[in-house]
């Protein structure tokens, strides 16, 4: 009855309307400026663009990888060194660029491509592939980040399902090894995939698949300790079908610049700010093994005497300052300095002379020398000194982040060739059969690294020599080696060093959790969005703390 | 400076529309038996409402206060039951609500002049508020202002009256008696005086640093240290005049000091000094001429005002032309148009980054003299370079070797080179055509069309710090940015009315019509990207890297509707009213478009039936009524913005929302009952109102959902929140003869608000709403089982009623995502006062909030960096301080704060809960005070004068009593929801003053 009238009135009014028509109302709402539906290249490339960005950012208010394995420190705002998780709401902001950001584009495109013209039906099944690869990878990111996440009923809001349940971890890990292996054998590696639009492989099918394998090998290694045969089995299957054999098939984007920089970029440079030096932790290291990837790693730190004389015995040049020149140390480089003022760290008014191969008191011997030092000049040494984790650390005294990491079209590395040795030479330690012995493996990691950081053959070598790996402690060869070869990959070093509890990490004085994180709590606002659900995931994993270890992170 | 977490660039448009505040001033206007405008014009007598207004005409709404600019602000402390806040940000918004926030996503109610709604908008971006639109309504064509307060009054609006209506009702051209043309001239100068207490007290004891060393460079070959350059605070070592350091003038080659180390103290001129003194000169010149039957008025209105900032200016002019005609003695037509032209330039930022009250509030060294900054920048600019950052010469550079801002610019660089534009034309018009087909039936064709264009530029210059500016959202050290916004509005009415006797004592009256509105809105926002190319030229095409396309949003929305009323008078004691409207809006689906709603409203004139001799009139009355409403354009879909490309492919930004294609209208209901009266021949008159809101069924087009769904808010209809309370208004005539008379006007109400439920059933479990995010970690949400307005952030760890210490350090335990407070006041009020002594009047106005919390960034920071007074009482920062509470055994606390030499260790963001900082706004201010002088005729007699007036008036001049330090507890970031509980680096309240000459001939 009220419809009724509700209709005549407005039929009365349609004497006056300027605009009878009820279809010509609601076109109205049409947006004349925007579309609504976007094609699967386009949502992939989205997809991709967050993941990557949002992974490998440096930013205090995303991810904070960096911070839970120590590699940076923070010179004055610590408040993230000492992991405070609430101030920031780091997990929500991460939680919501994997979610919404990522997988959903990805499954957008995966509803989308359903329907798209394409080439041919094995082009739309290798397209379909990579949008599923693509979300295996997100999800392996959220399960050992998180634990227990909306997985089985996620990604459902056209359904109507606003509030998901969360999923028991190994289940979720059970499905994603399944899915794994499914979509790997619907991959035809003779056909195209997405163009242009796959910004990481531009449509090849067999990097694809490589990926897909690597990440089962990721998986299968974090279940060693849980569940060796099923780890086994996964890590042999997947190398039997194929792993990432290159630095050109890693996971990793390089980005374009413009509007789209690289992260770090956007963190160290264009920001303007001096928020973040390398850790002491992760510089005490490398300087205890004479690591020569610091060279690559970071910007030397200079410390300088006045010369009063020199003499060459042989290949050495012993030089003689006027005082003891302190943070000089054996491996350490040598300058001349030519003018100008006192720059606290190298720049190009330094011309390369030796490296220090003593100290004793005011004298120097340097070897591997290309040129000399006359009474008078200044002899610079280089020096890395990181910052203490979680303290404050005046920018100027510091080591600094080196300058190949910050371009703005540099690439963001997220599953690489070194990692899947590093993988590789622990599978074989653990006795699966991926095609190697654990100290030949562990060998060509380790070189792989050096040789991807432009460290030189002979340079390489010599510290492998020095480092040999230790089958005994293989842990801490690996786990050590691993955390520094994954200086620039902040989520696979993570996994690493949780797997092998190497190296050790120092929970801050002033930290504002129980201990270093080996999770990432839930966002804050599941306990106001999704509330019965987390709440009961929380009590499954044993408590939403930074400090609940993953149900794999059993040592 | 802590880093900023999100950046927000484009501008918000908060479908806000203004609130007028208004308060009948004296029994004058309270005038019981008067005729009042209702909805769509109607004119009603106010004895036979059922529903609660309040009318404030225009003396009391402009004549006691300095000219604001803005109508809005005007109505502070004058109506009961409407909330005005005004910040004080230079031309910025007054936001206003009535009977409490009524949607989940706040609210504002529809603005109508002469029987049309217009824009009230409050638009804020880049940071920075650029005002309500009622700003462009000019004060002096005001005849008055009437709030209807509830669903019933305003039923008749539909959708839009939801949050109440304010109906402006303007001037009519009258001529003198004598038939001759009427001019009036009005002219006033006002200057502003900052109010102290509402900035910030620095200690004088240390000097810029996070710790008590100069440490980040070694010193000087003379042994002398550089200053701590890069340090934003004052936490540094102690200030002695003996001890020489390297400061920042000493880098600059134009500097007297330059290559000298100077003593190392306090600033002599503090940032209080950076500020100049706002002038505000308006002039208004009326013509009119006629009677009853044609009439004219013209008036233009000049205002010209510079802000507190150096380098701010307004200009406004408004131009206004009312006419009435009569054809023939049937046939009636009116005109009304105004024209509004407004130039500012200077508008302050807000909120974190970038905002130089930001800077002064909270990152700051105390040993930098602003005037030698003001020096600084004026020998530098004279002669820019690359060498001297183009006159960017500040004192925060990286360090001795690298002058370049590393946090902040020089503060007068950035205003006087890298200022906003803004431009803003707004033009409203109505034409009436009524036809008298008998003496009881008319019909009215009526059509408005308000236009608005608004274009701002947003400069970046080169030399500056390098900040998140332009549309792909990179850091940047120069650009341009320029945003168009129109907007419009047509409304075509037809109405007729209609009134018949049924018997001689009962009869009834009521309208029939009907009204198709569309409003239509543009905007175009492009910017350059990587930098400028060359200097001071701001153009898109001056860009150093290829921009992204302009970013376009436009559309159109239209609502039919039909409407009905009727009122029954039964003896001149009863009175009994219905209305009935049906939309027809274009924003809802099919089939779901079309609702109708309605009211009824009954009143009882008891002073008709029992009769002593002390009660003039008395009324009982009651109402209830429904409302429904529609959803904002655009949502029944997600749409894909561009976001620019990765090499060769194009990108969108990712859909975040998941649209609904089934919503519905959304509802409110209304109960109200109310009394008014007047007793002892009008010495005393009082209205009491109860009324009990409830919205249900709200559109949520971004009801925020847990993203493991793929998405973060989904548009729903869910959630119901009530508001309840009381309205008094008292009117007093404490002393009265025939020269005398002094009056006093009181206005009282008290609203309570409740988020009943959100979103809950075998899909969602959403308790709630995340409004707005707050610097610092505290967010204001709308939180099921609380009042909306909730502030959630991190809390003291409590014990026995004991907040807990952690005993090694010293510092407070901290738990995250707890209730803090809640930005919703308990009651309001104003009391006004007026005396008339023959040709002298004064009048003051005492306005009230009592509650409504506030979190103060400032503080947040300021005690962390040191500027505050209190950061160093006695030797805190030697020796730490034992904060009461405390260990978690139980046992009071003895532990000193750990390490106090550096900074935040001891107070501030880094050791405290948010709590900490979150104020209660209660506030008592005298918000206006005048003194008037009409001269009498006596002394004009034989001049072409025939009327003079001059006053001396205030406006904000003390506030007696506020809890919040150093800032003023009305002072937000702009209008809308950034009106609510957040106090960040805003610009402190001035005292103003004015002089008002008017001259009538």
């Amino acid at each position: 009855m009220k419809k009724i009238f509700n209709k005549l009135i407005i039929g009365a009014l349609a004497v006056i309307s300027l605009s009878s028509c009820q279809r010509d109302l609601l076109s109205l709402n049409e947006n004349p400026k925007q579309p609504a539906i976007l094609p699967s290249e386009t949502l992939l490339a989205m997809g991709q663009q967050q993941f990557f960005y949002y992974t490998h950012t440096g930013s205090v208010n995303f991810n904070n990888y960096r911070f839970f394995v120590q590699q940076w420190a923070e010179t004055t705002y610590t408040d993230e060194t000492n992991y405070d998780l609430i101030t920031r709401n780091q997990p929500r902001n991460h939680w919501n660029r994997m979610y919404v950001y990522s997988l959903n584009n990805y499954e957008t495109a995966k509803k989308n491509l359903v329907a798209e013209p394409v080439a041919s039906e094995v082009i739309r099944t290798n397209m379909n592939a990579t949008l599923e690869i693509s979300q295996i990878v997100v999800w392996e990111n959220l399960v050992n980040t998180y634990g227990d996440i909306p997985y089985f009923d996620a990604l459902k809001a056209d359904e109507g399902n606003f509030a998901p349940k969360y999923d028991d971890d190994k289940a979720i890990y059970t499905d994603l090894l399944s899915r794994i292996t499914a979509v790997v054998a619907t991959i035809n590696e003779s056909a195209d995939g997405f163009g242009t639009g796959d910004l990481v492989y531009g449509g090849d099918m067999t990097k694809w698949k490589h990926l897909a394998n690597s990440v089962k090998l990721r998986l299968a290694l974090n279940l060693a300790d849980t569940d060796p045969a099923a780890a086994k089995a996964a890590a042999e299957s997947a190398y039997a079908s194929g792993l990432i054999s290159s630095d050109d098939e890693a996971y990793k984007l390089q980005f374009a610049g413009g509007t789209f920089n690289n992260p770090i970029y956007d963190d160290l440079e264009s920001s303007g700010r001096n928020d973040f030096v390398p850790s002491q932790l992760m510089v005490n290291m490398m300087n205890a093994k004479n690591d020569p990837r610091r060279h690559y790693y970071f910007t030397e730190n200079l410390a300088q005497g006045k010369v009063v004389s020199t003499t060459t015995v042989g290949p050495i040049l012993n030089v003689t300052t006027e005082t003891a020149v302190s943070n000089a140390q054996v491996g350490q480089r040598a300058y001349k300095f030519n003018a100008g003022n006192l720059p606290s760290q190298l720049d190009d008014t330094y011309t390369y002379v030796g490296e220090v191969s003593a100290v004793n008191g005011t004298e120097v011997s340097l070897i591997n020398t290309t040129g000399g030092f006359s009474a008078g000049e200044t002899i610079a040494f280089g020096y890395y000194q990181g910052g203490v984790f979680g303290s404050l650390n005046p920018f100027g005294g510091k080591t600094h982040i080196n300058a190949r990491y910050i371009f703005n079209n540099a690439e963001a590395k997220y599953l690489g060739y070194e990692e899947v040795l590093f993988m590789r030479a622990e599978a074989a330690q653990r006795g699966f059969n991926v095609g190697g012995t654990a100290l030949a493996l562990y060998n060509e990691a380790v070189l792989t690294s050096m040789e991807l950081n432009g460290v030189s053959t002979a340079d390489a070598a010599a510290y492998l020599a020095a480092h040999p790996y230790n089958a005994t402690n293989w842990k801490k060869s690996i786990g050590e080696e691993a955390w520094v070869a994954l200086f620039d990959s902040p989520f696979a070093a993570w996994t690493f060093a949780r797997r092998l509890d190497n190296p050790v990490f120092v929970n801050p004085p002033n930290s504002k959790t129980e201990g270093v994180p080996v999770r990432m709590i839930y966002s804050d606002q599941e306990y106001v969005l999704n509330k019965a659900n987390v709440t009961a995931a929380a009590s499954a994993i044993g408590g939403d703390k930074v400090i609940t270890k993953l149900f794999w992170d059993v040592n | 400076m802590k880093k900023l977490t999100t950046s927000v660039l484009a501008i918000v448009l908060t479908s806000s529309f203004a609130l007028v505040n208004a308060q009948v001033d004296t029994a004058r206007t309270q005038d019981i038996e008067g005729v009042v405008v209702t909805a769509l014009g109607i004119k009603r007598e106010k004895k036979s409402l059922g529903y609660a207004s309040q009318e404030v005409n225009s003396s009391a709404l402009t004549e006691g206060t300095t000219n604001t600019g803005n109508i809005a602000a005007q109505l502070s402390g004058k109506v009961a039951g409407l909330n005005v806040t005004t910040n004080s940000n230079f031309g910025g918004s007054s936001n206003l609500v009535i009977r409490g926030i009524k949607g989940i996503g706040g609210g504002n109610p529809l603005i109508v002049i002469d029987g049309s709604p217009v824009d009230n908008s409050s638009t804020y971006g880049f940071a920075t508020d650029y005002g309500n639109a009622l700003a462009d309504i000019n004060q002096e064509d005001v005849q008055s202002i009437n709030v209807l307060k509830g669903a019933a009054a305003s039923a008749l609006y539909g959708e839009r009256g939801l949050n109440g209506v304010i109906l402006i009702t303007t001037k009519n051209g009258r001529g003198n008696e004598d038939g001759s043309w009427g001019v009036s001239w009005s002219s006033s100068v006002q200057a502003g005086f900052i109010d102290k207490s509402t900035f910030p007290k620095y200690q004088n004891k240390y000097g810029g640093g996070y710790d008590m060393s100069f440490y980040t460079e070694d010193p000087a070959p003379d042994g002398n240290y550089y200053a701590n350059f890069a340090e934003d605070a004052s936490w540094g070592p102690m200030f002695d005049p003996n001890l020489l350091v390297y400061q920042w003038e000493s880098l600059d080659p134009t500097s007297p000091n330059y290559g000298k180390a100077t003593p190392w103290v306090a600033a002599k001129n503090g940032p209080i000094t950076f500020f100049e003194t706002p002038f505000t000169y308006s002039n208004t010149v009326t013509l009119q001429k006629g009677n009853r039957d044609r009439n004219l008025m013209f008036s233009y209105d000049n205002l010209t005002m510079n802000g507190l900032m150096p380098n701010s200016s307004m200009a406004k002019n408004t131009f206004s032309l009312k006419a009435n005609f009569d054809f023939t003695p049937k046939l009636h037509s009116s005109f009304y148009t105004t024209l509004t032209l407004q130039d500012t330039k200077g508008r302050n930022t807000t909120g974190y980054s970038d905002n130089i009250m930001s800077g002064f509030r909270q990152w700051w060294q105390t040993n930098v003299d602003v005037l030698s900054l003001r020096d600084a920048y004026f020998r530098n600019a004279a002669n820019p370079t690359a060498a001297n950052n183009y006159g960017n010469i500040t004192w925060n550079p990286y360090d001795s070797s690298n002058i370049r801002p590393i946090f902040w610019n020089n503060p007068y660089f950035q205003v006087y080179e890298s200022y906003p534009t803004d431009k803003r034309n707004r033009s409203f018009s109505i034409a009436s055509l009524t036809y008298d087909f008998t003496n009881n039936i008319n019909v009215m064709g009526r059509v408005s069309y308000d236009r608005s264009q608004l274009s701002i530029g947003n400069r970046l210059a080169v030399g500056s710090l390098a900040q998140t500016f332009g549309a792909a959202g990179n850091s940047v050290e120069s650009g341009y940015g320029r945003q168009d916004v129109q907007r419009n509005e047509v409304n075509y009415d037809l109405i007729g009315n209609y009134k018949f006797d049924i018997t001689d004592n009962i009869n009834v009256s009521g309208v029939l019509g009907g009204t198709i509105r569309r409003n239509y809105y543009n905007s175009l926002y492009a910017t350059t990207e990587g930098g400028l190319v060359l200097r001071n030229l701001y153009s898109l095409s001056n860009t150093a890297a290829p921009t992204l396309a302009p970013a376009e949003t436009e559309w159109t929305t239209q609502t039919n509707s039909g409407y009905a009323s009727a009122s029954f008078d039964f003896y001149n004691i009863f009175y009994l009213d219905g209305t009935y409207r049906v939309d027809e809006s274009s924003t809802l689906p099919a089939g779901n478009n079309i609702y109708g709603y309605g009211s009824v409203t009954g009143a009882l004139i008891l002073s008709e039936l029992v009769k002593p001799s002390w009660l003039k009139f008395w009324k009982l009355r009651a109402n209830y009524a429904e409302v429904g409403s529609t959803a904002d354009p655009l949502q029944l879909q997600y749409y894909y913005n561009a976001a620019g490309f990765f090499g060769d492919v194009g990108l969108s930004n990712s859909q975040t929302r998941q649209p609904n294609e089934n919503l519905l209208p959304q509802r409110a209901k209304e109960f109200e009952i109310g009394t008014e009266g007047s007793l002892f021949n009008n010495r005393v008159t009082f209205d009491v109102a109860y009324y009990k809101t409830q919205t249900f069924n709200q559109i949520l087009p971004n009801l925020p959902v847990s993203s493991g769904a793929g998405i973060t808010t989904a548009s729903v209809n869910a959630g119901q929140i009530d508001n309840w309370g009381y309205e008094v208004q008292l009117g007093l005539v404490p002393f009265k003869t025939q020269d005398f008379q002094w009056n006093i006007d009181l206005n009282w109400s008290q609203n309570r608000n409740k988020v009943v439920e959100l979103l809950h059933n075998e899909f969602s479990d959403v308790s709630n709403v995340l409004i707005s995010t707050f610097q610092g970690g505290v967010s204001l949400n709308a939180r099921e089982g609380e009042a909306w307005g909730t502030l959630v952030g991190s809390d003291y760890v409590w014990l026995n009623g004991q907040p807990v210490i952690n005993p090694t350090t010293g510092y407070y335990l901290r738990q995250g995502n707890q209730i803090i407070g809640n930005v919703t006041p308990d009651w309001i009020g104003g009391i006004r006062n007026s005396l008339n002594y023959k040709g002298i009047s004064a009048s003051f106005l005492i306005d009230i909030r009592q509650g409504g919390d506030v979190f103060s960034t400032d503080m947040y920071y300021g005690l962390a960096t040191g500027l505050y007074e209190e950061t160093a009482v006695g030797n805190v920062r030697e020796e730490g301080v034992i904060w009461p509470g405390v260990n978690p055994n139980g046992n009071v606390n003895t532990t000193v704060t750990a390490n106090p030499t550096a900074f935040g260790s001891l107070d501030g963001y880094s050791r405290m809960p948010n709590s900490r900082f979150v104020y209660d706004g209660s506030y008592v201010k005298l918000r206006e005070a005048s003194i008037g002088y009409t001269l009498p005729q006596s002394l004009i007699a034989g001049t072409f004068v025939r009327e003079a007036k001059v006053s001396l008036v205030g406006r904000n001049l003390w506030i007696i009593s506020k809890n919040l330090p150093y800032a003023d507890p009305e002072n937000m970031v702009g209008g809308g929801n950034r009106s609510y509980g957040w106090s960040i680096g805003s610009l402190p309240t001035t005292r103003d003053i004015g002089l008002n000459v008017t001259l009538k001939f």
